[in-house]
């Protein structure tokens, strides 16, 4: 008996950072609100989040002096109504320039460990000083951003309040818009009243519900989406990288760019789905503009490759190269995806443009 | 009493973290690393194409497994020991160690634990460390922890590469793996470092040989239990 009591102790993990137990050196020190069922997360030990701090997160990422030409900001790719996404199959850089990536939504970021579709950045911090520097996005050297905001009194106080001085860094720069970023936490879809027990899905939505999360079994007729293997748990993304099948010849090599390896050829992040109905369109390349799209994609036109993922090979029937659902399978999918929309996420005040 | 003061002791090591814990004057250290092979060949992810024992040629994508419930039965009293009630996520790309457990200082015949994350520790799973949810190792579908997880790609035809995927779960596959320590000698204080070597060739030998034609797409059922016992085999001290 007692054995059972002391259960819950014993679990306790060793590879896990205690989250959120120091205190920082300036400043009111913010908590990160998160639902127990997304599980730990672990944050940088270098910077520790205050609301100061967040406040300058957020009025940096609503920043288009960020930008050569100060027409672009964080925000002007990562719209909060389309959950911080780009509802544009490409974002504008500055000079008209186009990128070559469908812009991704930013959610639940506390529980990703890469980030870009090539997952080329492994903080929030490291990845939010890449897009000002780049040349088809806002074009800048961090020497011209921090020279430009220095140059402002507004922040001169703003980053004193957050770090304890009026010299701006890039490096400040960046833990300021990670601080922020990091408290854009999704989890007032229905699916997540559904998991706190609040509501029940519709019919249809829980039958979606089975398959996305279920890897068929062709010889026992078990059947399912087999979404979840990449898409998985309660944050449906398990932030890992695949070939997905959407090409046979690769114009983006995606991860193998950055690890000069020809077993990452067309390898790109899985995302996290959440909000899935305001993030369209779809793929590193946007090149679906509906979920129909997508689940026929995978229902019946993967393309072959030397690196397409062995979970792709995987089907509701016997010995077939695609997944095989129904029609009505896919309907129930596509109702299920659709509980992942957070209208509260995508309308919060406390995201929005300061 | 002295089974329910030992876990009230053993709770407090375990819960103040064994990697940073103090080690106490009655304990000393073990480290587990896991060495991942194919016969005498390291393992390469991808690049690498091997044989199996039914002469299917395949590649590996990952290799990743739980290891848990790690015991020790004392040489003294012949009595199983708790070494530490955590589960591990060994995984070919992340993470092949398991460092410095603390663990009461004695000599040990045995070493025991388990793939996987049976029934009772799934259910009250905090989803902490390697028990969290987005590793890719929790079903949301079944509500259950894949054990052992071995994916990558067989030659269907000379020309062909179809993907496989071996994502085991189920409860009744859960494994028990026992192998001999009567060789190794704990000191006092002294970290103790078990090189385990992992013998992929061998989960395709027995006592189900696996071919892929058969075998492309296991996961619970009754391929599972089939395939499932031969994770018993592919573990062995190597010091």
């Amino acid at each position: 008996m007692i054995k059972y009591l002391l259960f819950p102790f014993l679990l306790f993990s060793c590879n896990t950072q205690v989250k959120d137990n120091l205190a920082p050196e300036i400043g009111k020190k913010y908590t990160y609100n998160t639902p127990s069922y997304f599980g730990d997360y672990l944050l940088p030990t270098n910077n520790i989040a205050t609301e100061e701090g967040i406040e300058l997160g957020r009025k940096l990422f609503y920043e288009p002096l960020l930008s050569a030409d100060n027409s672009i900001s964080c925000a002007s790719c990562h719209i909060q109504s389309a959950a911080f996404s780009d509802p544009g199959k490409f974002s504008d850089g500055v000079n008209g320039k186009l990128g070559t990536r469908n812009s991704m939504s930013l959610a639940n970021l506390l529980w990703q460990k890469k980030f870009f579709w090539d997952g080329r950045a492994s903080s929030l911090e490291q990845q939010a000083l890449m897009p000002i520097q780049h040349p088809d996005e806002m074009n800048q050297t961090l020497a011209q951003t921090v020279s430009k905001l220095q140059s402002s009194v507004v922040y001169s106080s703003l980053f004193k309040n957050a770090f304890g001085s009026e010299v701006i860094t890039a490096e400040n720069i960046a833990k300021a818009i990670a601080q922020f970023e990091r408290t854009l936490i999704s989890s007032n879809s229905k699916f997540d009243q559904f998991l706190r027990g609040e509501i029940q899905l519709s019919a249809s939505e829980e039958r979606g519900r089975q398959l996305f999360f279920t890897h068929p079994i062709a010889e026992s007729g078990l059947r399912g989406g087999n979404c979840g293997d990449c898409h998985g748990g309660n944050l449906v993304g398990n932030g890992s990288f695949h070939n997905n099948g959407l090409d046979s010849i690769f114009s983006d090599l995606g991860v193998e760019n950055q690890s000069k390896s020809i077993y990452d050829r067309g390898v790109f992040k899985a995302p996290s789905l959440r909000n899935i109905g305001f993030t369209a369109p779809y793929m590193h390349d946007g090149r679906f503009t509906t979920l129909e799209e997508v689940l026929n994609h995978y229902n019946g036109h993967l393309k072959q490759s030397q690196t397409l993922d062995p979970l792709m090979f995987v089907s509701n029937e016997l010995g077939a190269k695609t997944l095989k659902l129904t029609e009505n399978e896919k309907k129930d999918i596509i109702q299920f995806l659709n509980t992942l929309n957070d209208t509260i996420f995508v309308t919060n005040p406390k995201f929005s443009k300061p | 009493m002295k089974l329910i003061l030992f876990s009230f002791i053993t709770s407090f090591v375990f819960y103040s973290c064994s990697k940073d814990a103090e080690i106490k004057p009655d304990e000393t250290m073990l480290s587990l690393h896991f060495k991942h092979f194919m016969g005498n060949d390291s393992l390469k992810l991808k690049s690498t194409y091997y044989q199996n024992a039914a002469k299917d040629s395949f590649s590996v994508s990952s290799f990743r497994y739980f290891v848990g419930k790690i015991k020790g039965k004392s040489s003294q009293n012949k009595q199983w020991i708790t070494l530490s009630n955590n589960y591990f996520l060994i995984d070919e790309e992340f993470n092949k160690e398991i460092s410095a457990l603390n663990i009461p200082f004695q000599q040990y015949d045995s070493l025991l634990f388990e793939v996987g994350v049976d029934s009772v520790n799934t259910y009250q799973s905090d989803f902490k460390g390697d028990l969290s949810q987005s590793t890719g190792m929790y079903w949301e579908w079944n509500k259950m922890y894949i054990h052992f997880m071995l994916d990558g790609y067989y030659k269907q035809t000379s020309t062909y590469s179809r993907g496989y995927v071996f994502h085991l779960s189920g409860f009744e596959n859960v494994q028990k793996v026992k192998l001999s320590m009567s060789d190794i000698v704990f000191a006092k204080n002294k970290l103790t470092t078990l090189n385990l070597k992992v013998d992929i060739l061998k989960y395709f030998e027995k006592p189900q040989l696996i071919d892929f034609n058969t075998y492309n797409n296991v996961t619970t059922g009754k391929q599972a239990q089939e395939v499932a016992p031969n994770l018993k085999s592919i573990f062995s001290i190597v010091n």
